[in-house]
């Protein structure tokens, strides 16, 4: 009884969702469960991303859950090409964005929604 | 599944007609059990009912060459009042037990059966495989001060104890896919012994969760388990609780949206849960960086791509969904020989759902 105690909670609390906006180079803040205190290490993370703006940031964001300010772009012309990436094992975030007029520019602009879907690893 | 209603007839007779006290449900089976006092080189007794369903046999066990007990099954029978008749060659003594059960298979819905004759017990065995499957046994023997049991005896429910100088007993039970021996008799009995046949029963689609309207996680402190804690129903419900409470806790919706429209508030498909504003994160992915042509609000269906609200190539885009309000926001910007701000757009959201304790 007491494992199937045990096991329901663990149930209960074995995913979670966090979320927080990031600009290129900042890293996806380890996350601490609200239901339990349970401090989540990276292995236990998986990541998602929606572009929030493809302009540059104008300061740092480092995970704020406060829609920050959209900056302009820090390249002439008009979109050419854009991606990003979080690194699924380190939280290394990473925005490439590029423009043409007469010639191509490549930035990292960009702020990205990043969705954290953290799931608990069994501890035994 | 579980039992509904039951009804019992006997008659010295040739035809049985036991009818339910009240109207069967529609969907529901009919189980049978027949005892027959006569010649059972005659063929099984014929079975039916006034609102044409179909009755299968299931199984026989015959205790002499005179006695026989038989069960038939009509699974998904149709609704209303229901008569059911047992007709056979040889008048004797017998019996029938007519039992509604609900939750059952639709259709095959005998997962496995075993049958027997023995004195004053019967030994049998069956090898389920459904998840949601009920047992039920049934035994019948003459003699007096008669009385039935089973063992183990645990889980298992006395539905029906029928007959004086013989008896009929039903049991049953909620059962998980294993093996399960079961010794079932009749105390008293007489020499002649006791028929028995076991029945496992595949359950049918399996109905929404039941959760209280505000779900909580119960806390349920790891030393309620201790040894020598009495565990009570109270602490069982709650445990119960817990569980179900986890397997919907999370759950996701996705549709499509257009900027100025609020994600609506989803619905469990589990349980009807309402979800709150608060319990609900949003991600999303770009559908079209074209404008829409018309409202979205969270539809499922494709929708259909606009052209692009301003002139010139793409300058820069962005979009929110406020993880607040629910309101979707879409930035698209163009430039040709100046700059264009709009709000075209189309995202698909996700909606990931997670009640709170």
């Amino acid at each position: 009884m007491k494992q199937l105690n045990a096991d329901a909670k663990f149930a209960a609390v074995r995913c979670e969702q966090f979320w927080g906006y990031y600009k290129n180079g900042e890293t996806v803040a380890l996350p601490i469960s609200a239901a339990d205190g349970y401090a989540y290490s990276r292995p236990e993370l998986l990541y998602s991303h929606s572009w929030y703006w493809t302009g540059a940031a104008t300061g740092p964001c480092n995970g704020t859950q406060t829609p920050p300010p959209r900056g302009a772009t820090s390249g002439q012309g008009t979109l050419l090409q854009l991606g990003a990436d979080v690194n699924q094992l380190t939280g290394a975030v990473s925005t490439n964005v590029s423009y043409y007029k007469s010639s191509e520019s490549d930035t990292n602009d960009g702020i990205l929604l990043v969705v954290i879907l953290a799931q608990r690893l069994r501890s035994t | 599944m579980s039992l509904v209603q039951s009804a019992t007839a006997f008659v010295a007779g040739t035809t049985l007609s036991p009818a339910f006290p009240g109207n069967v449900a529609a969907g529901d089976a009919i189980v049978v059990l027949v005892f027959q006092s006569a010649a059972i080189s005659e063929s099984p007794p014929a079975v039916s009912d006034n609102q044409g369903n179909t009755y299968a046999q299931i199984d026989t066990a015959n205790i002499n060459a005179n006695e026989q007990l038989c069960a038939f099954i009509a699974p998904n029978c149709a609704a209303g009042s229901t008569t059911v008749t047992v007709t056979w060659a040889n008048s004797g003594g017998s019996f029938a037990v007519i039992l509604e059960y609900s939750g059952v298979a639709a259709a095959s819905p005998v997962d496995a059966h075993s049958s027997g004759a023995a004195g004053p017990n019967a030994t049998l065995d069956v090898q389920t495989t459904g998840s949601t499957d009920t047992l039920i046994a049934v035994c019948v023997g003459s003699g007096a001060n008669l009385s039935g049991s089973i063992s183990p005896s645990a889980g298992w429910t006395q539905e029906i104890a029928f007959g004086t100088t013989t008896m009929v007993c039903v049991w049953d039970r909620a059962v998980y896919p294993g093996y399960f021996g079961e010794t079932i008799g009749i105390h008293n009995v007489n020499s002649a012994g006791v028929a028995a046949i076991l029945i496992a029963l595949f359950g049918g689609t399996p109905g929404p969760l039941t959760i209280s309207p505000a779900p909580v996680f119960v806390e349920l402190p790891d030393d309620t388990f201790d040894a020598g804690n009495q565990i009570t129903d109270v602490v069982a419900k709650e445990l119960n609780e817990d569980i179900k409470f986890a397997a919907v806790r999370y759950e996701t919706f996705w549709g499509c949206y257009r900027n100025g429209e609020t994600v609506v508030l989803p619905v469990s498909p589990a349980d009807g849960y309402f979800y709150s504003r608060a319990e609900l994160l949003y991600s999303h992915s770009f559908y079209w960086t074209g404008a829409a042509t018309g409202a979205l609000n969270g539809t499922q269906t494709r929708p259909p791509r606009g052209a692009t609200s301003g002139a010139g190539n793409m300058l820069q885009f962005g979009a929110d969904v406020s993880q607040l309000s629910g309101v979707v926001s879409t930035y698209v910007s163009y430039y040709a020989s100046s700059e264009t701000d709009t709000n075209d757009g189309i995202l698909l959201v996700i909606t990931h759902a997670l009640r709170m304790r």
